[in-house]
């Protein structure tokens, strides 16, 4: 009987712990708004008032001014491409950030020929600490640009197709593509000025490519100009979304939403009503035993 | 067989919490890493293979884009300790790119100079460029002393150094052989111009005489040009003559201003005596001299007969009215808010009509035509962008009045909007929430600003009045409803919201009110409360299980209580103690059987504190009071310890006593009283 009861008890208190584990860790998820880390882009989202959206579907109809940052770490589904598009084609500003993700299928469907070639752009010489923070050192007078002498990136790549008038931002001379992954420049690599950041009109609206998300992440935002660089993205919109529907989900995130999803029975009107008809039972049942007892010995 | 249920049980509770463990230790593997934990390091492979690149620019004669590799140089992570190495490297290889630079462009020009049959042009660049040949000779062997010393500094070839490293090096050093090749064929290149040169000082020279009047002229005007082209005094005729009007003006590249040197540029052909005349038009080009000159340039059979020549410049004055502007201009300029720009247009002593335009920066925002003061009253678009902007005021140059402009950096400002709220702080269910508040910058109150008062889906658009208060109501109720959850009395409102309900007995809620309207604003601005919310609904269940809880507690609480008080014999020593014996024992509904036995034990025990002068503690038992007590004779104790043998299997047994023990508990009581108060056995 002993054992029985110290095994539930260790039991739930396990599980409860693992439960309230879970609920306050603090997500640690890359580009994530919610993670205050040095992965997480809290301190932008916070400083420049991002609204995160869980669904593409939540962009704005009439998006005049506004602009969403979106970071393909997952596919779209053709319903999404469709809202991106119509999102861009009604005024809206994309900025697109990728550099081993999706991004360019939605350059595809867009139907624009630059893309991201997803080869990491290194720079022995002109960078940050070592060669896979290249600096970015060449820009073209740009609303984006202003007051930004030197960006950094952090394992970026960088952009090919890109027209010169549409080219924002340009690596170094010395920076080339690692296309062997081997961290040499060999004959055969692309070399700088290369391309990493793009503006392109379509429709009313606007994309802008910025070959490495990482440059909006909490560890970055102080390096550089790379916040000057956020800040003039934030002091050229009214909105500023940024997309969380496209960021893979870690075990932590799976486990608060189902965590989530069981609090969200439990507030709807029938899921209390059962929570309190199971409280009640629950006190219920030691009543029960003991009339039943009292009816056994009588 | 513990242990090993305890081992069991943990491995199945580990079984339960392990699968979990991930969610806190995730593995994600994107590709950036912590930006302060990042090892700093040179890379000398890279280092070198970027001196080889540059090296191949300049062997493809691109020696503008190496100069610039060079330059951004300036920028690369290299360790202060050899800073200083580098620096000195990057210079020379400065002063070889730049040496080669003007040695291929001094050969072009000889090459043009030839073409035209300017031989004395040509030899001055020849001799230039045999002066570079021997400077970057003398470089490119210093660049290579060079490489040595940074390979010795550096380790290039060291024992210790990597393949990779020992590769780059030779790298290196092929590429600077191919520079010496480079400088080869530049010299072999200078060796045929001269050559082409020396052929060429064997053709007749020509001469051209120049007049020109008057040298003083205002723009737009004509001046008379004559003059005679002649082979050694013999007339040259029907001749092309070109008549250049050289003058220096300013051009606008990437918004710099730079000196130029433009021409404009009359044809016309000598007569049968050699003789020439034309009219040329001085250009509307306000600067305060032109140079003339008179070019012969022979063309088809003549380039093997004769040379060029040039007539001696002569200097035209021009003459034109200096047009000066005097704007006050802003220190900002608010999007969307008007602004008034005055100024005033100096043109001698004319004041005639003057086309004036407005940029920021590449923009026209206003323009019209004025004679000398004016004034603009100008609204930037909403469309500026807030940052630092150049507003430029410019007048257009007509006929001899030369044009204006002045321009000035000033910053684009969005007005900052603020919002004050006054939301209660609790709110009772169902029940509506009123907001209300202010919506200004630091212009005044703002009208018609669309505010948004959010709490979770739950969302009501109200519109600012004319001193910019706003009222909104958000209606919360107990239950879901389909009801329209808010509406506003005083201004124009709409929902588009489900309606707000919150079921927690106790509930935190944030209402979030924002304007993101108008645009001039920058960004949204907006404000956050925090309100509490009680549903007296959920409340009331949750204290009703909560009682019910707390009283079954309690009754079993209780019952456990009169179980001890049943065999705590403390209030004995009273002689109303059987009551409280009683008491309990009703509570556990005690049978008249039992309750006879206690009474039994009630009263021998009375007697026996009585006599022996020891009452029996709440804590102790009947067994320990017992052994406490020596009672005077053998057959009073030997009663008193069946009479409590009796009582305690009655007290703890189910079962109740049979009527014979009863009534052997009475007897043993009444023996007890007699034996202990006449004193006999």
């Amino acid at each position: 009987m002993e054992i029985r009861r110290f095994l539930i008890t260790i039991t739930i208190i396990l599980i409860a712990g693992l439960i309230l584990g879970i609920w306050f860790f603090p997500i640690n998820q890359d580009f994530r708004v919610e993670n205050p880390f040095w992965n997480g882009i809290d301190d932008m989202s916070t400083k420049y008032h991002m609204q995160p959206l869980d669904s593409l579907a939540d962009l704005p109809l009439s998006p005049d001014s506004a602009t969403c940052i979106t970071i393909p770490y997952l596919s779209y589904t053709p319903a999404e491409l469709e809202q991106l598009n119509h999102f861009i084609s009604s005024g809206g500003r994309l900025i697109l950030a990728d550099d081993y993700g999706h991004g360019n299928q939605v350059l595809e469907y867009l139907g624009l020929g630059v893309r991201f070639t997803g080869q990491t752009l290194l720079d022995p010489l002109v960078n940050y600490k070592n060669k896979y923070f290249p600096r970015i050192v060449n820009f073209q007078p740009d609303p984006l640009t202003s007051n930004t002498d030197n960006l950094v990136f952090n394992h970026g790549t960088s952009l090919t197709g890109v027209n010169a008038a549409d080219t924002i931002a340009l690596s170094s001379t010395f920076s080339f593509l690692d296309n062997n992954d081997n961290g040499i420049h060999e004959d055969n690599e692309p070399v700088g000025p290369l391309p990493v950041i793009s503006r392109h009109n379509l429709g009313s609206g606007q994309v802008i490519l910025v070959a490495d998300p990482s440059l909006f992440i909490n560890g970055m935002d102080k390096v550089e100009d790379n916040a000057e660089f956020m800040q003039n993205i934030s002091a050229t919109t009214n909105v500023l979304y940024v997309d969380q529907s496209h960021l893979k989900i870690s075990e932590l995130q799976r486990s608060k939403r189902w965590l989530r999803q069981v609090r969200g029975l439990f507030i709807n009107p029938a899921g209390t009503v059962a929570l309190v008809a199971v409280a009640i039972a629950a006190v219920s049942i030691p009543i029960w035993r003991k009339k039943k007892e009292s009816n056994d010995s009588a | 067989m513990k242990r090993l249920v305890i081992i069991l049980s943990i491995l199945a509770v580990l079984a339960i919490v392990l699968p979990g463990l991930p969610a806190l230790a995730q593995h994600t593997h994107l590709p950036h890493e912590k930006p302060d934990t990042a090892v700093r390091v040179l890379d000398k492979v890279g280092l070198l293979l970027s001196y080889v690149h540059i090296n191949n620019l300049a062997s493809k004669s691109q020696f503008q884009s190496a100069r610039d590799a060079l330059t951004e140089m300036s920028n690369a992570n290299i360790p202060a300790s050899i800073r200083h190495i580098i620096d000195q490297y990057n210079s020379l290889y400065q002063k070889l790119f730049t040496t080669l630079d003007n040695l291929e462009s001094l050969l072009n020009e000889a090459s043009v100079l030839l073409s035209r049959s300017q031989i004395n042009e040509a030899r001055q660049r020849l001799d230039n460029a045999g002066s570079n040949i021997r400077n970057a000779n003398s470089l490119l062997k210093d660049t290579k002393a060079a490489t040595d010393s940074l390979s010795g500094q550096l380790g290039f070839l060291d024992t210790s150094a990597t393949n990779q490293l020992t590769q780059s090096y030779h790298r290196l050093v092929d590429s600077i052989k191919r520079l010496k090749d480079v400088i080869d064929k530049l010299t072999g290149l200078r060796e045929s111009l001269t050559e082409r040169y020396t052929q060429m000082t064997k053709l007749t020279p020509t001469e051209l005489s120049m007049d020109a009047s008057p040298l003083t002229a205002f723009v737009g005007e004509n001046i008379t040009v004559s003059g005679r082209l002649s082979d050694n005094s013999t007339p040259l005729t029907q001749k092309a003559i070109l008549l250049s009007l050289e003058y220096k003006t300013m051009k606008n590249v990437n918004k710099i201003n730079i000196p130029v040197t433009a021409t404009a540029n009359t044809t016309t052909a000598t007569g049968f005596d050699g003789l020439y005349v034309a009219n040329i038009t001085v250009p509307y080009q306000y600067v305060d001299n032109m140079t003339l000159t008179a070019i012969y340039e022979p063309s088809g059979t003549d380039i093997k007969n004769y040379l060029s020549s040039k007539s001696q410049p002569l200097t035209v004055n021009t003459l034109f009215y200096h047009t000066y502007l005097k704007v006050n201009m802003p220190q900002g300029l608010y999007r969307e808010q008007p602004f008034t720009l005055s100024g005033e247009i100096i043109s001698g002593y004319d004041n005639i009509s003057r086309n004036v335009s407005v940029y920021l920066d590449d923009n026209l925002l206003a323009e019209k035509t004025v004679s000398c003061l004016f004034n603009f009253e100008i609204i930037p678009s909403e469309n500026a962008t807030p940052r630092k902007s150049e507003l430029t005021v410019a007048v257009a140059p007509d006929g001899r009045y030369s044009g204006a402009s002045q321009s000035h950096n000033i910053a684009i400002l969005v007005t900052p909007g603020h919002i004050e709220t006054r939301i209660p702080s609790i709110v009772l269910l169902p029940g509506s929430i009123k907001i209300s508040g202010r919506v200004y910058n630091e212009f005044g109150p703002i009208a018609e600003a669309p505010v948004s008062l959010k709490l979770k889906n739950s969302q009501t658009t109200v519109t600012t009045a004319p001193d910019g208060s706003f009222h909104g109501f958000i209606k919360l109720n107990i239950l879901p409803t389909k009801a329209p959850s808010s509406n506003n009395q005083l201004d124009v409102s709409k929902s588009v919201t489900e309606p707000f309900f919150d079921l927690s007995p106790i509930g935190i809620h944030e209402i979030a009110v924002t304007t993101e309207q108008p645009e001039s604003w920058g960004t949204a601005v907006g404000e956050k409360s925090r309100i509490l919310t009680i549903n007296p609904l959920s409340t009331g269940l949750i204290m009703a299980v909560l009682i019910a809880l707390g009283l079954v507690i309690y009754r079993r609480k209780q019952t456990r209580m009169s179980r001890q008080k049943v065999v705590s014999p403390v209030e004995v020593a009273e002689p109303s103690a059987i009551t409280p014996l009683h008491s309990p024992v009703s509570k556990l509904k005690l049978t008249a059987i039992k309750s006879r036995v206690l009474s039994a034990y009630q009263s021998g025990l009375s007697i026996i504190e009585k006599i022996t002068g020891i009452v029996m503690a709440p804590h102790i038992t009947l067994r320990e009071f017992l052994k406490m007590t020596q009672l005077p004779s053998p057959g009073v104790t030997e009663c008193f310890a069946e009479l409590t043998a009796i009582t305690e299997s009655t007290l703890y047994s189910a079962r109740e006593p049979p009527q014979d023990t009863v009534t052997r508990a009475e007897k043993l009581a009444t023996t007890i009283k007699e034996e202990l108060y006449s004193g006999n056995p």
